[in-house]
């Protein structure tokens, strides 16, 4: 029997306050969807969602982000006018957290949850494949880029007969990339013996697919490390073995915080070849940076710089000034993924506005294939690429060189791709 | 000559871990404290160095003396807060709240610095080294990461066996209720070892940051190594985990130079084989063996 005062809570007591609680709310938040429907937009709102990897190992890629996000915000800021209807443009970013299944479901939520019009994936094959899966799958418009056409393409299984839909790429490929290594190599003398350092992801497969056939090509001797995990803390097996063979030429594809580790430790362990040619790892100055000395020399990839003559086409920025703008606001030298993160917007409103109705995936993922243009990376056409849905970029060497003051430059080596581009040094050996 | 140089530069990488691994076995051997963020504490310490290097503009090594202090006042710190009163409310409650002690910081990390791995500045005796025979390069790094691993180990044996300290230390982790009886207070002498622990890991942390790289996610990859060393060496036994570590290191490095796919994958397979034949460890002291002493 109950005989205090005080009325105890009982569990029957509070299933009913829960239950009377949960149908208020539902209840509430219906007739505030209801009203939010009827009232119509004045301004009806394009979304664009961007996926890239802030966090993570790969984070490095990322830096320029809210740069060049804030750049096309400005740019958009008056909204677009297509199809007679004003839209205004509203940019949701996720971060994919440097992994593939992370990036799977953050293109998920943008797809389901907040429902974008039209979804932006960047920098390597573990953001960018993922993402298009699920665009392709869902019937979103997806445009990717930071990855090379081949590793996008192929790897996600397509093939001469099975092309996709909804998703596109912009960027350089591997076989340019490889042809352009190779280049170089036959520039210099040496005893023919490449060494090569590929781990066991993406990146490292397909180069390994792409390079080995080239280097038996030739007829050179080919050093192999054994696809090494990521993250892997100890080198020195790999260097004992290039030391061995006498390695003067190396390639490698590795993330970034392994090259550094691998390198200092070549230095450790006194392995110094001719050259050193990194796609992926030694794209950054923040990398070089680190490394010191070290980077003296050093060849990687250029797919964008500065120097280059293109302009935006949203605004008219020149790259030369959208990279001063950037050292100005945020006291960093430019990176390359900027180039390319900022390029990806202009095709995807330029898609949107040509396509007539932004609300119709199909239009727009028709549209993305019928581009042609010039954006801040230059010239593309989506129409004369290797593949019904790549359009892409000239690849350029460059080697990492000391600059006058601190830090590291990226000096182009080998424009052989697009003369039109200036050399601004001189190949020199380690 | 490939694999006498496989077996030394694993040697070396064993000195490494043994220098991670030796607060964990002090941690563990005499508090009976899993400390699940132990390899996040020695990524704290090399975060430390990288920020004490560039605000001076030195390499990390001169550091160390305002590093290593610090590290011990904030193992002391550790053991008074949150340690005590989590071996009080038993063995697991000491496991979770170390776990969640790991992710805090890991979090944190992320937070205060960002998830790009850093390096630090090692100087000139970075990228230093020294050939034995013509034949066998050696960084002077890794050389000196391992007599600090036999420094640490060594002066830890010698403060347990020959100083009152050690053998207040001894006596706890004997018989825990009769080192109260007898007079030990026993919350001081856990807030030496927790400083002690905490130093060793930060040490370790620094030797981290310039062999190779960090960020905030290091320590878990950190602790399993670790754990492996002291469990392969053997619990209750400092030499043991030294010898814990250079097998781990030679493991990995023979295999690694036969194929670099398989050599983390043999250390875990090895450290599986060690739990299945001699579960405590290669060098445990033996129970009886205390118990005829104690007895006799």
């Amino acid at each position: 029997m109950n005989t205090s005062p005080v009325r105890h809570l009982t569990r029957r007591s509070f299933l009913g306050a829960a239950g009377i609680t949960g149908v208020a709310g539902m209840a509430a938040s219906g007739c505030a969807g209801g009203l939010k429907a009827s009232a119509g937009g004045t301004a009806q709102v394009i979304k664009i969602g961007y996926i890239s990897p802030k966090t993570g190992t790969l984070a490095v890629f990322t830096e320029s982000d809210a740069y060049v996000l804030a750049r096309i915000r400005n740019a958009v800021s008056k909204g677009l006018r297509i199809g007679g209807k004003n839209y205004s443009v509203e940019i949701i970013t996720k971060d994919s957290q440097s992994s593939s299944a992370r990036a799977a479901s953050a293109a998920a939520e943008l797809i389901q949850q907040d429902r974008v019009d039209f979804l932006l994936a960047t920098s390597t094959p573990d953001t960018t494949n993922p993402v298009s899966d699920q665009a392709e799958a869902s019937g979103v418009p997806c445009l990717a880029t930071i990855c090379p056409w081949e590793m996008w393409f192929y790897t996600r299984g397509g093939s001469a007969t099975k092309t996709f839909t909804y998703t596109y790429l912009y960027f350089i490929g591997v076989q340019e990339e490889t042809d352009l290594f190779s280049g170089l190599w036959q520039r210099i003398a040496s005893n023919h013996v490449v060494g090569t350092l590929w781990p066991n992801d993406v990146d490292g497969d397909v180069y390994r697919k792409y390079v080995s056939p080239k280097v038996s090509q030739l007829g050179w001797q080919l050093v192999a490390s054994a696809a090494y995990p990521d993250g892997m803390q100890d080198f020195t097996s790999v260097i004992s073995t290039f030391k061995s063979h006498g390695v003067e030429i190396l390639q490698a594809t590795p993330i970034p915080p392994d090259w550094v580790t691998f390198w200092r430790q070549s230095e450790q362990n006194r392995f110094k070849p001719r050259l050193a040619c990194v796609a992926k790892a030694l794209l950054f100055p923040s990398v070089a940076d680190s490394l010191g000395p070290l980077a003296q020399n050093l060849v990687a990839p250029a797919w964008w710089a500065p120097s280059m003559p293109y302009r935006s086409s949203l605004d008219g920025t020149s790259a030369a000034a959208f990279a001063s703008g950037y050292l100005t606001s945020t006291g960093r030298q430019w990176t390359q993924p900027m180039g390319f993160n900022y390029a990806i917007f202009e095709i995807a409103i330029a898609a949107l506005r040509a396509s007539g109705d932004p609300r119709d995936a199909a239009a727009v993922a028709a549209a993305i294939g019928r581009q042609k243009g010039e954006v801040m990376t230059g010239p593309f056409d989506f129409t004369t690429g290797p593949v019904k849905n790549v359009a892409t970029a000239p690849d350029f060497l460059g080697q990492w060189r000391a600059a006058s003051s601190g830090g590291y430059n990226l000096v182009i080596v080998d424009n052989s791709m697009n003369p039109a581009i200036p050399v601004q040094g001189s190949l020199q050996l380690l | 000559m490939t694999w006498i140089n496989a077996i030394i530069q694993g040697m070396l990488l064993g000195g490494e871990y043994a220098l991670i691994a030796c607060g964990l076995s002090l941690t563990f051997g005499v508090m009976r404290l899993v400390n699940v963020a132990h390899g996040d504490l020695a990524v704290c310490g090399a975060y430390l160095g990288l920020v004490l290097s560039s605000a001076l503009g030195v390499p990390v090594w001169y550091t160390l003396p305002l590093v290593l202090p610090a590290a011990f006042v904030i193992g002391m710190a550790l053991q008074a807060l949150l340690f005590g009163r989590a071996l009080q409310a038993g063995a697991l409650a000491s496991v979770l709240v170390t776990f969640g002690l790991s992710v805090m910081i890991e979090n944190l990390l992320q937070v205060a610095g960002s998830a790009s791995p850093r390096g630090l500045n090692g100087g000139r005796l970075a990228l230093a080294s020294f050939t034995i025979d013509g034949h066998v390069t050696v960084s002077w790094l890794l050389a000196t990461a391992f007599l600090a691993a036999l420094t640490a180990l060594s002066g830890l044996q010698l403060a347990l066996s020959r100083t009152s300290w050690g053998r207040m230390v001894r006596a706890i982790a004997d018989d825990l209720d009769a080192a109260r009886l007898v007079g030990i207070h026993v919350r001081r002498v856990f807030a030496t070892v927790a400083g002690v622990a905490v130093a060793t890991a930060a040490l370790a942390g620094v030797f981290i940051g310039t062999i190779s790289t960090f960020d905030p996610y290091t320590g878990s990859a950190s602790l399993i190594f670790a754990f492996e060393a002291v469990v392969i060496g053997g619990l209750g036994s400092l030499w043991g985990t030294l010898a814990g570590g250079v097998v781990l290191g030679v493991v990995q490095q023979v295999v690694g130079q036969w194929n670099e796919q398989y050599a983390v994958l043999a250390v875990h397979l090895l450290f599986l084989l060690v739990l299945a034949v001699r579960p405590a460890g290669l060098f445990a002291v033996d129970q009886s063996v205390l118990d005829a002493r104690a007895a006799g």
